[in-house]
């Protein structure tokens, strides 16, 4: 009877205990929005360390384990000169937060606070990734906008993808569609206008604004990726620093308030991140993703959600091994810091008289460190998982924002309002 | 007797029920709620292997045959899902779907990324 109740015991013990260790390995602050930077210790990260390593190593075992081997077919045909037999390149998951702050591998729908890329060590001498364009999964039709494009292009080019998307079949009301996409691609383009100026202070430049559209057949066209007879993305791309982007000096108000968004988030950014330019594990922030909103009375500033997004921003950094290079600029503004950065959020939730609203510029710079702090944790991890043949290339750490401008991680049940890149640079 | 007969049962599969250990997976159920169980790391490496294995192999045949025509496919992203089924306990009868996806190219260096 007492070796009964001493088992008995022993196993709620066991079980209250695996309860008690197992969950909350994450410091509230880092996936709780407006807790304070002074509770960023809390939690702890041993467990949460333990965890992460527990998963890379996993992946890790299973990529080196495998035959992942190239292919030994080699066809006849005139190759390019770039052409090695296919091979498996990369792998990658995603990991996801709970809203009790546990961390797993992402399995059925949510949203993920990470996606991991496994890549194969010697598949990726002298990749350049200033050059290296990179290609996502968008069931769609995809048009590129070079940067250095003229105005004169702009015409051709709208009369390419109106043909493109015609030539589908899907379009009924065809007058109306090539209409309204005619008047969203100019708006497009007057928006990569204002994205294109650079702040001379900032080590960040935009080199990337994507829209994506919803095109039905009776030829509407609305913002976003899922849903319509047609899905578009309409991408502006300047590849380098260097490379100048369209730009008219004339602006409409609109632009106006896109770039001054734009010069101020670039400032922050910088603020912020260029203090510890080399994250553990030898890993950069090179890029940072922002949604670009406009409120009901004009002003720009980061989307919330998707509903209010008129596309994305793509802030990039150039860095080196030893440095991040800050040079060759194209245009030079002042630094904004009087300026303030607004948050577009859904007006009906906040008692429906406002969607934008602005945030504490200390608060969100303090965000960003802590961004950058939860980051390094990250890379510090990756950089140390590795086999023979895999390592972590590349991570991408996907934060919600509060309309204070706090950032924390995104949350299973949350979405994410940032997203920083993080590339290893021994790749 | 009885009594301690129930409550032993009850604490074994209470202490089955929260084990957790080994890889921590996450998901959202139908009704829009967070689902969260363990697989073993074993499982999970073997799992994962025979996936790679197996995406590997079937892939690398589709696009040996596609090589015949002209080279205009260079990168090809094949995303799968792996059913995992939970152990015993109060997720028995829960599932989830890591999802992963697999980057293939011929191209040399510049390999563009998702």
């Amino acid at each position: 009877m007492k070796i009964l109740l001493i088992v008995l015991m022993s196993q709620v013990w066991l079980a209250a205990d695996a309860q008690a260790t197992l969950t909350g390995y994450v410091p509230s602050s880092w996936y709780v929005l407006d807790q304070g930077p002074s509770l960023i210790e809390d939690g702890d990260l041993v467990k949460f360390e333990s965890t992460l390593q527990k998963i890379f190593k996993s992946q890790s075992d299973a990529l080196e384990g495998s035959n992942s081997g190239l292919s030994e077919k080699i066809s006849a045909e005139k190759k390019p000169k770039d052409w090695v037999p296919w091979r498996l390149h990369s792998y990658i998951t995603e990991l996801a937060l709970s809203a009790s702050g546990t961390i797993g591998v992402l399995g059925i729908g949510g949203t993920a606070y990470s996606q991991i890329y496994w890549q194969k060590k010697e598949a990726t001498e002298n990749v350049n990734t200033d050059e290296n364009q990179p290609i996502e999964s968008f069931s769609g039709l995809t048009f590129a906008f070079d940067g250095s494009m003229g105005p004169e292009k702009w015409d051709f080019e709208i009369a390419r993808i109106t043909n493109a998307v015609l030539s589908l079949g899907r379009i009924e009301d065809e007058k109306n569609f090539s209409k309204n996409l005619k008047t969203e691609i100019l708006k497009f383009k007057e928006r990569a206008n204002a994205v294109s100026f650079h702040n001379e202070s900032s080590s960040f430049w935009v080199s990337r604004y994507r829209l994506d559209l919803n095109i039905g057949a009776s030829g509407n066209v609305s913002f976003g990726t899922a849903g319509g007879d047609v899905n578009l993305r309409l991408e502006w791309y300047r590849a380098k620093q260097k490379t100048p982007g369209f730009v008219s000096r004339e602006l409409t108000a609109e632009s106006e308030k896109i770039r001054d968004f734009i010069l101020t988030l670039a400032s922050d950014l910088s603020t912020s991140l260029d203090d510890q330019t080399i994250l553990p594990g030898n890993f950069v922030v090179n890029e940072f993703r922002v949604g670009l909103g406009i409120g009901l009375k004009g002003d720009a500033g980061i989307a919330k959600i998707e509903g209010k997004m008129i596309g994305h921003i793509y802030f990039s950094r150039k860095i080196s091994k030893k440095s991040f290079v800050n040079s060759d600029l194209y245009l030079t503004k002042t630094t904004p810091a009087s300026r303030n950065i607004k948050i577009i959020e859904d007006s009906n939730g906040f008692m429906g008289v406002s969607d934008t609203f602005e945030v504490d510029r200390e608060i969100f710079k303090d965000g960003l460190k802590k961004a950058l702090k939860i980051s390094s944790f990250l890379t510090r991890i990756s950089g140390s998982s590795q086999s023979d043949k895999w390592a972590i290339s590349k991570a991408k750490v996907g934060f919600d924002m509060s309309l204070k401008g706090d950032i924390a991680i995104a949350a299973i049940t949350g979405t994410v309002a940032t997203e920083f890149v993080l590339t290893n640079l021994n790749f | 007797m009885k009594v301690i007969k129930v409550l032993f049962t009850l604490g074994f599969l209470v202490s089955l029920g929260c084990a957790k250990d080994g890889i921590p997976i996450l998901g959202l159920d139908g009704d829009g709620k967070v689902s969260e169980f363990f697989i073993g790391e074993k499982d999970f490496k073997e799992n994962m292997t025979g996936l790679i294995d197996s995406v590997n192999k079937s892939t690398i045949k589709v696009l040996e045959e596609k090589e015949a025509k002209p080279f205009m496919l260079r990168t090809v992203v094949v995303g799968v899902g792996l059913k995992f089924e939970a152990g015993f306990g109060p997720f028995a009868k829960a599932s989830a779907e890591p999802k992963v996806r697999f980057v293939f190219s011929n191209v040399a260096k510049d390999v563009p990324m998702p």
